[in-house]
């Protein structure tokens, strides 16, 4: 999972650590990057669907 | 795929992203119910996306060595310092470039020697940035408020 989670656009990458590493809430995470919640369950949706492509891929 | 099809599976995904974790409303997870019941690939979405949640969720934090912070920070440093840089070489280039022009034109314009059809260029020029200049503004002030995508950074 960390490998793959390196294999990440940062973008990505940053809403999912803040999401799992820091346990924040969407609201908490769009306040922190300056983005709206929207985009943040976007960049979270690709994120997690490349994770899986690439776990996928590993496997 | 229909614009409205879309629209109808982005809101199923964003969905997706709040049950997982933990920040849909009861109504909200009964509309997902519904929508993953009548469409077999957003279940499918669904499932592959539950796995990589269960795989991220029993992550653990390793802190990284100091060398590393150092990096981070010194790399941090080097960046605001160049950003302030940036900044006023910036201020400085557009001051020079709008005075530099604000003469140039003011002398062609009253210099006797320069052809008229010089002069009608140069309004010509003027009026011209002056249009793009409030095209531009009306875009940002009119348009974007009616884009239904503006919340949206991709």
């Amino acid at each position: 999972v960390q490998v793959a989670i390196e294999k990440l656009a940062e973008r990505e990458r940053e809403v999912i650590v803040l999401k799992e590493y820091e346990g924040l809430r969407y609201r908490e995470i769009a306040d922190l990057l300056g983005i709206p919640i929207g985009t943040v369950m976007s960049r979270l949706y690709s994120a997690r669907r490349r994770l899986a492509d690439f776990m996928e891929e590993l496997q | 795929v229909s614009g409205e099809n879309w629209d109808r599976r982005e809101q199923v995904r964003r969905q997706m992203m709040a049950a997982l974790d933990g920040e849909l409303s009861g109504k909200e997870r009964a509309e997902l119910d519904r929508a993953l019941a009548e469409d077999s690939e957003l279940r499918g979405e669904w499932e592959r996306l539950a796995r990589v949640k269960e795989a991220t969720e029993e992550m653990r934090y390793i802190e990284p060595p100091e060398e590393t912070w150092a990096h981070y920070w010194v790399s941090v440093y080097n960046r605001l310092e160049r950003g302030f840089g940036w900044v006023l070489v910036s201020i400085c280039a557009l001051v020079l470039i709008g005075y530099g022009t604000w003469h140039a034109i003011g002398e062609l314009l009253a210099d006797s020697a320069v052809p008229g059809f010089i002069k009608l260029a140069i309004f010509a020029g003027v009026f011209g940035a002056l249009i793009l200049l409030f095209s531009v503004i009306r875009e940002k002030l009119f348009v974007r408020r009616d884009d239904r995508y503006k919340e949206v950074q991709r």
